[in-house]
Protein backbone atom coordinates (compact mmCIF):
# COMPACT_ATOMS: atom_id res chain seq x y z
CA UNK A 1 0.00 0.00 0.00
CA UNK A 2 1.10 3.53 -0.82
CA UNK A 3 1.64 6.02 1.51
CA UNK A 4 -1.36 6.70 3.52
CA UNK A 5 -2.65 9.45 6.17
CA UNK A 6 -1.78 8.34 9.58
CA UNK A 7 -5.37 8.14 10.69
CA UNK A 8 -6.43 5.54 7.79
CA UNK A 9 -3.01 3.57 8.84
CA UNK A 10 -4.14 3.27 12.42
CA UNK A 11 -7.20 2.32 11.59
CA UNK A 12 -6.13 -0.06 9.23
CA UNK A 13 -4.12 -2.03 11.83
CA UNK A 14 -7.03 -1.64 14.03
CA UNK A 15 -9.38 -3.80 10.96
CA UNK A 16 -6.74 -5.87 10.74
CA UNK A 17 -8.04 -8.00 13.79
CA UNK A 18 -11.59 -8.25 11.76
CA UNK A 19 -10.60 -8.62 7.97
CA UNK A 20 -7.49 -9.68 6.07
CA UNK A 21 -6.50 -9.78 2.71
CA UNK A 22 -6.77 -5.78 2.51
CA UNK A 23 -5.88 -5.10 -0.92
CA UNK A 24 -6.37 -0.80 -2.09
CA UNK A 25 -8.39 0.08 -5.22
CA UNK A 26 -7.22 3.32 -7.32
CA UNK A 27 -11.17 3.62 -8.00
CA UNK A 28 -12.00 5.33 -4.74
CA UNK A 29 -12.22 8.45 -5.94
CA UNK A 30 -12.24 11.43 -2.94
CA UNK A 31 -10.93 8.78 -0.64
CA UNK A 32 -9.25 5.78 -0.11
CA UNK A 33 -11.22 2.40 -1.38
CA UNK A 34 -9.58 -0.94 0.40
CA UNK A 35 -11.08 -4.72 -0.72
CA UNK A 36 -10.74 -6.91 2.25
CA UNK A 37 -12.29 -10.14 3.46
CA UNK A 38 -14.23 -10.74 7.25
CA UNK A 39 -12.19 -13.03 9.20
CA UNK A 40 -15.44 -14.68 10.72
CA UNK A 41 -17.96 -15.14 7.85
CA UNK A 42 -15.33 -14.94 4.80
CA UNK A 43 -17.39 -11.79 3.17
CA UNK A 44 -16.02 -9.92 0.93
CA UNK A 45 -15.75 -6.58 1.95
CA UNK A 46 -15.13 -2.71 0.00
CA UNK A 47 -13.80 -0.13 3.22
CA UNK A 48 -13.95 3.60 2.23
CA UNK A 49 -12.21 6.47 3.46
CA UNK A 50 -13.47 9.56 3.17
CA UNK A 51 -12.41 13.28 4.13
CA UNK A 52 -15.62 14.93 3.72
CA UNK A 53 -16.23 18.66 4.36
CA UNK A 54 -15.77 19.45 8.43
CA UNK A 55 -19.09 19.64 10.11
CA UNK A 56 -22.37 18.31 9.89
CA UNK A 57 -22.03 17.33 6.66
CA UNK A 58 -18.57 15.17 6.86
CA UNK A 59 -21.20 12.08 7.39
CA UNK A 60 -23.26 12.77 4.46
CA UNK A 61 -22.02 9.68 2.02
CA UNK A 62 -22.78 7.12 4.79
CA UNK A 63 -25.72 8.74 6.60
CA UNK A 64 -27.51 8.94 2.98
CA UNK A 65 -26.48 5.29 1.96
CA UNK A 66 -27.91 3.98 4.90
CA UNK A 67 -31.83 5.85 4.97
CA UNK A 68 -32.24 4.05 2.08
CA UNK A 69 -33.32 0.59 2.23
CA UNK A 70 -33.70 -0.61 -1.52
CA UNK A 71 -32.34 -3.76 -3.44
CA UNK A 72 -30.64 -1.17 -6.02
CA UNK A 73 -28.81 1.04 -3.85
CA UNK A 74 -25.66 -0.52 -2.36
CA UNK A 75 -26.22 -1.44 1.30
CA UNK A 76 -24.07 -0.18 4.27
CA UNK A 77 -22.65 -2.78 6.67
CA UNK A 78 -21.16 -0.64 9.26
CA UNK A 79 -19.46 2.95 9.79
CA UNK A 80 -16.48 4.50 11.82
CA UNK A 81 -14.87 7.72 12.38
CA UNK A 82 -11.36 7.44 12.77
CA UNK A 83 -10.24 11.24 13.67
CA UNK A 84 -10.76 14.39 13.14
CA UNK A 85 -11.25 14.52 9.56
CA UNK A 86 -11.23 10.92 8.36
CA UNK A 87 -14.42 8.21 8.57
CA UNK A 88 -15.05 5.25 6.51
CA UNK A 89 -17.94 3.21 5.83
CA UNK A 90 -17.75 -0.67 4.85
CA UNK A 91 -20.26 -2.26 2.33
CA UNK A 92 -20.06 -5.55 0.54
CA UNK A 93 -17.75 -5.97 -2.22
CA UNK A 94 -19.34 -6.20 -5.99
CA UNK A 95 -16.96 -8.19 -7.23
CA UNK A 96 -18.53 -8.20 -10.66
CA UNK A 97 -17.44 -4.55 -11.29
CA UNK A 98 -19.18 -1.41 -12.01
CA UNK A 99 -21.43 -0.66 -15.59
CA UNK A 100 -17.85 0.00 -17.20
CA UNK A 101 -17.20 -3.16 -17.05
CA UNK A 102 -20.35 -4.43 -17.75
CA UNK A 103 -20.49 -1.98 -21.07
CA UNK A 104 -17.30 -3.31 -22.19
CA UNK A 105 -18.71 -7.07 -22.58
CA UNK A 106 -21.47 -5.63 -24.68
CA UNK A 107 -24.57 -6.77 -23.13
CA UNK A 108 -27.72 -8.39 -25.19
CA UNK A 109 -30.78 -5.63 -25.34
CA UNK A 110 -32.63 -7.41 -22.06
CA UNK A 111 -29.40 -6.99 -20.27
CA UNK A 112 -29.54 -3.38 -20.79
CA UNK A 113 -32.92 -3.13 -20.42
CA UNK A 114 -33.26 -4.83 -17.05
CA UNK A 115 -30.01 -2.80 -15.47
CA UNK A 116 -31.78 0.71 -16.69
CA UNK A 117 -34.57 -1.02 -14.66
CA UNK A 118 -32.88 -1.05 -11.25
CA UNK A 119 -30.89 1.92 -11.68
CA UNK A 120 -34.42 3.30 -11.58
CA UNK A 121 -35.83 1.38 -8.95
CA UNK A 122 -32.96 2.64 -6.64
CA UNK A 123 -32.86 6.43 -7.87
CA UNK A 124 -37.00 5.89 -7.43
CA UNK A 125 -36.22 5.31 -4.06
CA UNK A 126 -33.56 8.15 -3.22
CA UNK A 127 -36.27 10.47 -4.86
CA UNK A 128 -38.96 9.59 -2.54
CA UNK A 129 -36.33 10.74 0.18
CA UNK A 130 -36.16 14.07 -1.18
CA UNK A 131 -32.90 13.47 -2.37
CA UNK A 132 -30.99 13.98 -5.63
CA UNK A 133 -28.38 11.95 -6.68
CA UNK A 134 -26.65 14.45 -9.15
CA UNK A 135 -23.60 11.63 -10.53
CA UNK A 136 -24.93 8.79 -12.13
CA UNK A 137 -22.91 7.32 -14.25
CA UNK A 138 -21.57 3.46 -14.97
CA UNK A 139 -18.32 3.97 -12.69
CA UNK A 140 -21.00 5.11 -9.64
CA UNK A 141 -22.95 1.62 -10.25
CA UNK A 142 -21.68 -1.67 -9.50
CA UNK A 143 -22.94 -5.09 -10.00
CA UNK A 144 -24.05 -7.64 -7.28
CA UNK A 145 -25.23 -10.55 -7.86
CA UNK A 146 -26.47 -9.82 -11.36
CA UNK A 147 -28.08 -6.55 -9.63
CA UNK A 148 -27.05 -3.22 -10.45
CA UNK A 149 -26.44 -1.24 -7.10
CA UNK A 150 -25.96 2.50 -7.33
CA UNK A 151 -23.03 2.76 -4.85
CA UNK A 152 -21.49 6.50 -4.80
CA UNK A 153 -23.31 8.83 -2.40
CA UNK A 154 -21.03 11.84 -2.37
CA UNK A 155 -23.06 13.92 -4.89
CA UNK A 156 -25.87 13.44 -3.29
CA UNK A 157 -28.14 16.22 -2.00
CA UNK A 158 -31.11 16.94 0.18
CA UNK A 159 -33.93 18.81 -1.69
CA UNK A 160 -34.56 21.81 0.76
CA UNK A 161 -38.21 21.98 2.21
CA UNK A 162 -40.53 22.86 -0.93
CA UNK A 163 -37.57 23.25 -3.30
CA UNK A 164 -37.26 21.26 -6.49
CA UNK A 165 -33.41 22.06 -7.36
CA UNK A 166 -30.47 22.04 -5.51
CA UNK A 167 -26.96 23.09 -7.05
CA UNK A 168 -26.01 21.50 -10.01
CA UNK A 169 -22.75 19.09 -9.10
CA UNK A 170 -19.02 20.27 -10.82
CA UNK A 171 -18.18 16.42 -11.34
CA UNK A 172 -18.53 14.69 -14.72
CA UNK A 173 -18.96 17.11 -17.20
CA UNK A 174 -19.99 14.30 -19.47
CA UNK A 175 -22.84 13.17 -17.80
CA UNK A 176 -23.97 16.66 -16.62
CA UNK A 177 -27.60 18.23 -17.51
CA UNK A 178 -27.60 20.09 -20.37
CA UNK A 179 -29.77 23.18 -18.20
CA UNK A 180 -27.46 22.93 -15.65
CA UNK A 181 -24.63 24.50 -17.28
CA UNK A 182 -26.52 27.75 -17.14
CA UNK A 183 -28.61 27.81 -14.58
CA UNK A 184 -26.37 25.98 -11.63
CA UNK A 185 -29.16 24.12 -10.76
CA UNK A 186 -29.93 20.62 -10.60
CA UNK A 187 -33.64 18.89 -10.44
CA UNK A 188 -35.32 15.46 -10.44
CA UNK A 189 -35.06 15.54 -14.18
CA UNK A 190 -31.22 15.47 -14.26
CA UNK A 191 -30.93 12.34 -13.01
CA UNK A 192 -33.66 11.29 -15.61
CA UNK A 193 -31.07 12.54 -17.89
CA UNK A 194 -28.12 10.53 -16.62
CA UNK A 195 -29.94 7.71 -16.61
CA UNK A 196 -31.04 7.97 -20.44
CA UNK A 197 -26.89 8.71 -20.77
CA UNK A 198 -26.60 5.31 -19.33
CA UNK A 199 -28.88 3.54 -20.72
CA UNK A 200 -27.56 4.66 -24.37
CA UNK A 201 -24.11 3.47 -22.88
CA UNK A 202 -25.93 -0.11 -21.62
CA UNK A 203 -27.62 -0.27 -25.57
CA UNK A 204 -24.30 0.33 -27.19
CA UNK A 205 -24.22 3.34 -28.12
CA UNK A 206 -20.36 5.47 -28.02
CA UNK A 207 -19.73 7.95 -25.47
CA UNK A 208 -15.88 8.51 -25.04
CA UNK A 209 -14.10 9.69 -22.15
CA UNK A 210 -11.34 10.76 -23.89
CA UNK A 211 -12.60 14.31 -24.18
CA UNK A 212 -10.42 14.84 -27.30
CA UNK A 213 -12.68 12.96 -29.44
CA UNK A 214 -15.39 15.72 -28.60
CA UNK A 215 -13.17 18.00 -30.30
CA UNK A 216 -13.34 19.49 -33.77
CA UNK A 217 -10.65 19.36 -36.07
CA UNK A 218 -10.59 23.14 -35.62
CA UNK A 219 -10.66 22.96 -32.09
CA UNK A 220 -7.84 19.97 -31.81
CA UNK A 221 -5.92 22.67 -33.24
CA UNK A 222 -6.68 25.55 -30.80
CA UNK A 223 -6.40 22.99 -27.87
CA UNK A 224 -2.53 22.01 -29.11
CA UNK A 225 -1.76 26.05 -28.38
CA UNK A 226 -2.05 25.46 -24.71
CA UNK A 227 0.17 24.40 -22.40
CA UNK A 228 -1.41 25.11 -19.19
CA UNK A 229 -3.09 21.98 -18.00
CA UNK A 230 -5.70 23.48 -16.80
CA UNK A 231 -6.52 25.85 -19.74
CA UNK A 232 -5.95 22.78 -21.79
CA UNK A 233 -9.20 21.28 -19.31
CA UNK A 234 -11.40 24.61 -19.21
CA UNK A 235 -11.24 24.45 -23.10
CA UNK A 236 -12.07 21.17 -23.24
CA UNK A 237 -15.15 20.94 -20.65
CA UNK A 238 -16.41 24.24 -22.60
CA UNK A 239 -16.22 21.78 -25.86
CA UNK A 240 -18.47 19.20 -24.08
CA UNK A 241 -20.42 21.43 -22.52
CA UNK A 242 -21.17 23.23 -26.25
CA UNK A 243 -22.01 20.13 -27.48
CA UNK A 244 -24.34 19.05 -24.58
CA UNK A 245 -26.29 22.16 -24.80
CA UNK A 246 -26.66 21.57 -28.33
CA UNK A 247 -28.16 18.25 -27.70
CA UNK A 248 -25.12 16.64 -29.86
CA UNK A 249 -23.93 14.55 -26.97
CA UNK A 250 -25.06 11.12 -28.06
CA UNK A 251 -24.21 9.86 -31.92
CA UNK A 252 -27.10 7.88 -32.54
CA UNK A 253 -25.97 6.44 -35.02
CA UNK A 254 -23.93 4.41 -33.23
CA UNK A 255 -26.13 2.05 -31.46
CA UNK A 256 -26.36 -1.17 -33.26
CA UNK A 257 -29.35 -1.58 -35.58
CA UNK A 258 -31.74 -3.35 -33.64
CA UNK A 259 -31.90 -0.68 -31.13
CA UNK A 260 -34.07 1.32 -33.32
CA UNK A 261 -36.87 1.27 -31.30
CA UNK A 262 -35.25 2.85 -28.14
CA UNK A 263 -34.05 5.85 -30.12
CA UNK A 264 -36.90 7.65 -29.67
CA UNK A 265 -36.93 6.84 -25.86
CA UNK A 266 -33.38 7.79 -25.48
CA UNK A 267 -34.39 11.20 -27.25
CA UNK A 268 -37.23 11.51 -24.99
CA UNK A 269 -35.00 10.70 -21.70
CA UNK A 270 -32.03 12.61 -22.98
CA UNK A 271 -33.46 16.45 -24.60
CA UNK A 272 -31.36 18.89 -23.76
CA UNK A 273 -34.48 20.51 -22.83
CA UNK A 274 -35.63 19.74 -19.26
CA UNK A 275 -39.43 20.87 -19.92
CA UNK A 276 -39.19 17.99 -23.34
CA UNK A 277 -37.86 15.32 -21.06
CA UNK A 278 -39.56 12.16 -19.57
CA UNK A 279 -41.21 13.66 -16.56
CA UNK A 280 -39.95 11.28 -13.44
CA UNK A 281 -38.36 8.14 -13.15
CA UNK A 282 -41.51 6.40 -13.37
CA UNK A 283 -42.12 7.60 -16.53
CA UNK A 284 -38.83 5.77 -17.86
CA UNK A 285 -39.89 2.32 -15.97
CA UNK A 286 -42.84 2.89 -18.05
CA UNK A 287 -41.03 3.13 -21.57
CA UNK A 288 -38.38 0.85 -20.54
CA UNK A 289 -40.85 -1.98 -19.78
CA UNK A 290 -42.80 -1.31 -23.55
CA UNK A 291 -39.30 -1.37 -24.78
CA UNK A 292 -38.37 -4.70 -23.21
CA UNK A 293 -41.83 -6.07 -24.39
CA UNK A 294 -41.41 -5.09 -27.76
CA UNK A 295 -37.57 -5.54 -29.08
CA UNK A 296 -35.57 -8.61 -30.01
CA UNK A 297 -33.35 -9.53 -27.33
CA UNK A 298 -29.88 -8.83 -29.57
CA UNK A 299 -26.70 -8.76 -28.50
CA UNK A 300 -22.84 -8.57 -30.03
CA UNK A 301 -20.51 -11.94 -29.90
CA UNK A 302 -17.55 -10.47 -30.93
CA UNK A 303 -18.31 -9.52 -34.71
CA UNK A 304 -21.73 -11.46 -35.01
CA UNK A 305 -24.62 -10.37 -33.72
CA UNK A 306 -26.53 -13.37 -32.04
CA UNK A 307 -30.37 -13.31 -31.49
CA UNK A 308 -31.22 -16.83 -29.26
CA UNK A 309 -34.98 -17.92 -28.55
CA UNK A 310 -36.33 -21.54 -27.31
CA UNK A 311 -36.72 -22.56 -30.86
CA UNK A 312 -33.89 -21.45 -32.71
CA UNK A 313 -30.28 -19.31 -33.02
CA UNK A 314 -30.25 -16.62 -35.60
CA UNK A 315 -26.89 -15.09 -36.18
CA UNK A 316 -25.48 -12.54 -38.49
CA UNK A 317 -22.00 -12.90 -39.12
CA UNK A 318 -19.55 -11.14 -41.16
CA UNK A 319 -19.73 -11.97 -45.10
CA UNK A 320 -17.26 -11.93 -47.89
CA UNK A 321 -19.23 -10.52 -50.16
CA UNK A 322 -18.31 -6.88 -49.33
CA UNK A 323 -16.64 -4.35 -46.42
CA UNK A 324 -19.49 -4.02 -43.60
CA UNK A 325 -21.89 -6.86 -45.27
CA UNK A 326 -23.43 -9.32 -43.26
CA UNK A 327 -25.07 -13.16 -43.95
CA UNK A 328 -28.12 -14.26 -41.75
CA UNK A 329 -27.52 -17.88 -40.58
CA UNK A 330 -29.98 -19.97 -38.62
CA UNK A 331 -29.93 -23.25 -36.19
CA UNK A 332 -33.21 -24.97 -35.20
CA UNK A 333 -31.90 -26.50 -31.96
CA UNK A 334 -28.33 -26.46 -29.83
CA UNK A 335 -27.46 -29.33 -32.16
CA UNK A 336 -28.34 -28.61 -35.34
CA UNK A 337 -25.98 -27.50 -37.80
CA UNK A 338 -26.03 -23.51 -38.89
CA UNK A 339 -27.73 -23.07 -42.32
CA UNK A 340 -28.29 -19.93 -44.43
CA UNK A 341 -31.62 -18.51 -43.46
CA UNK A 342 -34.09 -19.44 -46.80
CA UNK A 343 -34.62 -16.54 -48.85
CA UNK A 344 -31.28 -14.24 -47.38
CA UNK A 345 -28.66 -12.29 -48.87
CA UNK A 346 -25.78 -10.33 -47.99
CA UNK A 347 -26.59 -6.75 -47.02
CA UNK A 348 -25.53 -4.32 -44.63
CA UNK A 349 -26.83 -5.27 -40.81
CA UNK A 350 -29.84 -3.02 -40.64
CA UNK A 351 -30.88 -4.52 -44.15
CA UNK A 352 -30.16 -7.67 -43.04
CA UNK A 353 -31.90 -7.42 -40.16
CA UNK A 354 -34.78 -5.78 -41.50
CA UNK A 355 -35.26 -8.54 -44.04
CA UNK A 356 -35.33 -11.37 -41.28
CA UNK B 1 -54.55 11.79 -0.16
CA UNK B 2 -53.58 9.94 -3.17
CA UNK B 3 -55.19 6.72 -4.52
CA UNK B 4 -53.63 4.75 -7.74
CA UNK B 5 -56.34 2.85 -9.76
CA UNK B 6 -55.06 -0.07 -11.53
CA UNK B 7 -56.65 -1.70 -14.38
CA UNK B 8 -54.82 -4.88 -16.09
CA UNK B 9 -55.84 -5.32 -19.51
CA UNK B 10 -53.76 -8.18 -21.63
CA UNK B 11 -49.73 -7.76 -21.08
CA UNK B 12 -50.93 -4.05 -19.75
CA UNK B 13 -50.41 -2.79 -16.13
CA UNK B 14 -52.60 0.36 -16.98
CA UNK B 15 -52.46 3.04 -13.94
CA UNK B 16 -53.85 6.46 -13.24
CA UNK B 17 -52.57 8.24 -9.62
CA UNK B 18 -55.20 10.78 -8.49
CA UNK B 19 -54.69 13.32 -5.73
CA UNK B 20 -57.45 14.56 -3.40
CA UNK B 21 -56.30 17.81 -1.90
CA UNK B 22 -57.58 19.94 1.40
CA UNK B 23 -60.71 21.59 -0.64
CA UNK B 24 -61.98 17.83 -1.68
CA UNK B 25 -60.69 18.61 -5.75
CA UNK B 26 -59.16 15.40 -6.96
CA UNK B 27 -56.63 15.62 -9.79
CA UNK B 28 -54.61 13.35 -11.68
CA UNK B 29 -51.26 13.57 -11.23
CA UNK B 30 -50.11 10.41 -12.99
CA UNK B 31 -50.47 7.99 -15.77
CA UNK B 32 -49.15 6.04 -17.67
CA UNK B 33 -48.72 1.74 -18.81
CA UNK B 34 -46.27 -1.25 -17.85
CA UNK B 35 -45.88 -3.59 -19.58
CA UNK B 36 -45.21 -7.45 -19.10
CA UNK B 37 -43.41 -8.87 -21.98
CA UNK B 38 -42.60 -12.07 -20.72
CA UNK B 39 -44.43 -14.29 -18.09
CA UNK B 40 -42.10 -17.00 -17.90
CA UNK B 41 -38.77 -15.02 -17.95
CA UNK B 42 -37.33 -14.91 -14.22
CA UNK B 43 -35.31 -11.66 -15.54
CA UNK B 44 -38.69 -10.58 -17.10
CA UNK B 45 -40.58 -10.38 -13.41
CA UNK B 46 -37.59 -9.12 -12.05
CA UNK B 47 -37.51 -6.27 -14.57
CA UNK B 48 -41.25 -5.57 -14.22
CA UNK B 49 -40.84 -6.07 -9.97
CA UNK B 50 -38.10 -2.84 -10.69
CA UNK B 51 -40.47 -0.93 -12.54
CA UNK B 52 -43.56 -1.59 -10.27
CA UNK B 53 -41.50 -0.51 -7.42
CA UNK B 54 -40.04 2.55 -8.71
CA UNK B 55 -43.70 3.74 -9.77
CA UNK B 56 -44.84 2.74 -5.87
CA UNK B 57 -41.73 5.45 -5.19
CA UNK B 58 -42.86 7.97 -7.25
CA UNK B 59 -46.44 8.31 -6.71
CA UNK B 60 -46.71 7.34 -3.39
CA UNK B 61 -50.17 5.90 -2.99
CA UNK B 62 -52.02 6.12 0.67
CA UNK B 63 -54.48 3.13 -1.46
CA UNK B 64 -54.38 1.36 -4.21
CA UNK B 65 -57.84 0.28 -6.00
CA UNK B 66 -57.33 -2.49 -8.74
CA UNK B 67 -59.98 -3.35 -11.04
CA UNK B 68 -60.95 -6.93 -10.24
CA UNK B 69 -60.30 -10.10 -12.82
CA UNK B 70 -61.74 -13.41 -12.20
CA UNK B 71 -59.16 -16.10 -11.08
CA UNK B 72 -61.29 -19.01 -12.67
CA UNK B 73 -64.04 -19.50 -14.80
CA UNK B 74 -64.50 -18.53 -18.64
CA UNK B 75 -63.68 -14.79 -17.61
CA UNK B 76 -60.69 -15.99 -15.97
CA UNK B 77 -58.02 -13.19 -15.66
CA UNK B 78 -54.48 -14.34 -18.10
CA UNK B 79 -51.58 -15.14 -16.59
CA UNK B 80 -49.59 -12.14 -17.47
CA UNK B 81 -52.86 -10.58 -15.45
CA UNK B 82 -52.39 -12.53 -12.57
CA UNK B 83 -48.56 -12.80 -12.54
CA UNK B 84 -48.98 -8.61 -12.53
CA UNK B 85 -51.25 -8.82 -9.55
CA UNK B 86 -48.96 -11.08 -7.46
CA UNK B 87 -46.07 -8.49 -8.03
CA UNK B 88 -48.20 -5.04 -7.26
CA UNK B 89 -49.79 -7.26 -4.06
CA UNK B 90 -46.17 -7.83 -2.61
CA UNK B 91 -44.36 -4.64 -3.35
CA UNK B 92 -47.75 -2.72 -2.10
CA UNK B 93 -46.30 0.17 0.28
CA UNK B 94 -50.37 0.76 1.26
CA UNK B 95 -53.67 -0.76 1.37
CA UNK B 96 -55.37 -2.51 -1.87
CA UNK B 97 -59.03 -2.56 -2.35
CA UNK B 98 -59.97 -4.66 -5.00
CA UNK B 99 -62.52 -3.12 -7.35
CA UNK B 100 -65.77 -4.96 -8.51
CA UNK B 101 -66.70 -4.92 -12.45
CA UNK B 102 -69.71 -3.63 -11.08
CA UNK B 103 -68.49 -0.96 -8.83
CA UNK B 104 -66.22 0.42 -11.78
CA UNK B 105 -69.74 0.65 -13.97
CA UNK B 106 -71.28 2.70 -11.25
CA UNK B 107 -68.39 5.43 -11.60
CA UNK B 108 -69.63 7.90 -14.16
CA UNK B 109 -66.02 9.77 -14.01
CA UNK B 110 -64.45 10.34 -16.78
CA UNK B 111 -61.27 12.37 -18.02
CA UNK B 112 -61.37 13.19 -22.23
CA UNK B 113 -57.38 14.25 -21.50
CA UNK B 114 -56.71 10.49 -21.09
CA UNK B 115 -56.10 7.78 -23.11
CA UNK B 116 -59.38 5.47 -23.59
CA UNK B 117 -57.70 2.69 -21.63
CA UNK B 118 -56.87 4.60 -19.17
CA UNK B 119 -60.26 5.30 -18.27
CA UNK B 120 -60.91 2.18 -16.34
CA UNK B 121 -57.82 2.76 -13.83
CA UNK B 122 -59.31 6.35 -13.44
CA UNK B 123 -62.65 4.64 -12.98
CA UNK B 124 -60.99 2.32 -9.95
CA UNK B 125 -58.96 5.12 -8.87
CA UNK B 126 -62.05 6.87 -7.81
CA UNK B 127 -64.14 4.26 -6.83
CA UNK B 128 -61.84 2.83 -4.40
CA UNK B 129 -61.51 6.58 -2.80
CA UNK B 130 -65.46 6.80 -2.82
CA UNK B 131 -65.39 4.10 -0.55
CA UNK B 132 -62.55 5.32 1.51
CA UNK B 133 -64.43 8.55 2.25
CA UNK B 134 -67.86 6.44 2.93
Amino acid sequence: MGALPNPIDTALSELAAHYGDFEQNDRGANGYLFFAKNKVTGAGVAIKFYAGEQGEARHDEPRQLCLIKNRNVLPILDARNVSEEWGYFVTPRCVEGDLDDLIATQPSVYAALDVALGICNGVSAIHALKMLHRDLKPGNIVMHEGTPQIADFGSVRMLANGASHVTASMHSILYRPPESFATGEYTAKGDVYQIGLVLYQLLGGSLPYDADEYLTAKERKQLATLTDPVDRTLFEDAAIRARSEAGDLLQLKTLPPWAGMARRALRDMTCANPAQRCGSVADVAAVLTQLRANMANWRWDGDVAVLRSDSKTIELRPSDDGEAFYQAYQATSSDSPFRRVPGSRPGRLADVLRAI
Amino acid sequence: MRVMGVEFAASNLNYVVIELNDKNEVQIVQSNRLVLGDTRSRDSLISFQNAVSTLFNAAAPTLIGIKSKPESGAMMAGAAALKMEGIVLANSPCTVDFVSGARINKCAVEDPTLFAYLQPALKAAHAALAKRLG
